[in-house]
């Protein structure tokens, strides 16, 4: 299948599923809206989800599946154990599926941890490092911090043998303490970790880590992790640093960014709808575009989708978008273009270019590896 | 590579850097931040090519939702 741009072949990426928008936590940061709605998936639409998603030509090789809330282990290990059932009954031809849950630790249980070993689930925990900063932001309805049961989860994951990628909001507050995120990553053995800056992707917030100071704060916490990550015989995987140096030393392409590419991410809400590019979209309202759902299992194939009218005014605005980023932006070949939610969050439109996402997450850790890397080459050269 | 009008200083910096690290090899892949091998580990740097199967590079060409954070 062709993407919308007219160069490399795409395939569906990634497929989220939000089973249910409820969250059993209330972090001070979280802009999803539904969080404290207990609307669920039925066993109804989630059999229409797979029957879209298997049918679908957008499937390659592996389908890669994501369950994604709210909390998605709000909902018990049964609703999972019947969930997989269908995802079997609805793959005759056995594609692999890669399936990974992005949870916030607090509900794992031994039973979960036997469910995970056995399905082969990838998992991401939410971990915003030692338990003064997690517990800044990460509470519960009461307020209260929820680092030790997050904690017990993540004892729970490794003494079962499962290796979790730990999701770090960085806040004002955690870029400031670049030492102590390390040394939490190191004392608990975590191996891999992806930093995502404070943000606010809904039109009620004011952007955080937005001023001349917060850039800088950024890049002097990059700095850090990269001199502490030298020291280290084994560091973590670093999603923003590794990621990168890879893309500076092989790639041969541009980058393409999945959130602006139709269908590379296809996302579901538990009433079956359907969007596509930024996932943060399937929640969202928006005075202008009202909701961002191109489809419904229960009506349309995941291919018609490029046929509905809101997709078509929406992805032109997108597309307008990304051609502004490709012709103004020495920053696109690390970036593709840019996350279509937070152009419209903070320039008010998908047709936009920059925005503080970029500047911080795109612009500035390329600047910051490629200093990196650069000296690291100059000093090789140099010799001791 | 990609290549824009009038080519911003960005990329001329990566295209310098790739020349540079092809005369720093051979690299060793288990000895950040990409010294040359001086251990004993065995593990050369493989030509780029010859590390990712043709499914990890294409992986390596997207930039991946980032609320998922499973991968690169």
């Amino acid at each position: 299948m062709s993407d919308q741009l007219g160069f490399l072949p795409v395939y569906t990426q990634e497929f989220i599923i939000q089973p249910t928008s409820l969250c059993n936590i209330n972090c001070r940061y979280c802009y999803l809206p539904d969080r404290l709605s207990p609307r669920s998936i039925d066993a109804r639409t989630l059999a229409r989800v797979f029957a879209a998603i298997f049918t679908s030509s957008l499937v390659g090789e592996r389908v890669r599946i994501v369950w994604h809330a709210g909390e998605p282990m709000t909902l018990p290990l049964s609703f999972y154990a019947e969930a997989y059932r269908l995802m079997d009954l609805a793959n005759p031809r056995q594609i692999p599926v890669e399936s990974v849950f992005q949870t916030n630790g607090t509900r794992l249980t031994q039973a979960w941890c036997d469910f995970i070993n056995a399905r082969q689930i990838q998992i991401g925990i939410s971990l915003d490092g030692p338990q003064a900063i997690h517990d800044a932001n990460r509470v519960d309805r009461q307020g209260r911090g929820t680092f030790a049961r997050a904690m017990r989860g993540l004892d729970l994951l490794q003494r079962n043998g499962i290796d979790p990628v730990v999701l770090m909001v960085l806040t004002r507050q955690a870029l400031d303490a670049p030492d102590a995120l390390w040394q939490f990553l190191l004392e608990h053995r975590l191996t891999s970790v992806a930093f995502l800056l404070e943000e606010a992707l809904d039109t009620a917030h004011e952007i955080p880590l937005r001023s001349a100071a917060d850039r800088q704060r950024y890049r002097a916490f990059l700095q850090r992790i990269l001199t502490l990550r030298e020291s280290c015989a084994h560091p973590p995987f670093v999603r923003e640093i590794d990621g990168l140096i890879d893309r500076i030393k092989y790639l041969t392409h541009p980058v393409r960014a999945q959130a602006n590419i139709p269908l590379a991410v296809i996302s579901f809400d538990c009433e079956g709808n359907i969007s596509t590019f930024s996932p943060e979209l399937l929640t969202q309202s928006h005075p202008r575009y009202q909701n961002f759902w191109f489809g419904n299992v229960f009506e349309n194939s995941l291919e018609e989708l490029l046929n509905h009218p809101h997709f078509r005014v929406l992805n032109a605005e997108v597309q307008r978008g990304v051609a502004r980023c490709r012709e103004t932006c020495a920053y696109f070949l690390f970036c593709g273009g840019g996350s279509p939610a937070n152009k419209l969050s903070e320039n008010g439109t998908f047709a936009s270019s920059e925005t503080v996402h970029c500047a911080l997450h795109i612009q500035t850790t390329t600047d910051v590896v490629l200093n990196y890397l650069e000296h690291s080459i100059e000093s090789v050269q140099e010799g001791p | 590579m990609h290549k824009m009008d009038g080519e911003a200083p960005v990329l001329e910096r990566v295209k310098k850097l790739r020349k540079q690290l092809e005369i720093a090899a051979p690299l060793c892949l288990t000895d950040p931040p990409y010294a040359p091998c001086s251990s004993a580990c065995g593990k050369m740097a493989a030509a780029p090519w010859q590390q990712f199967s043709v499914v990890e590079l294409d992986q390596r060409l997207w930039i991946a939702w980032g609320e998922s954070g499973t991968r690169a």
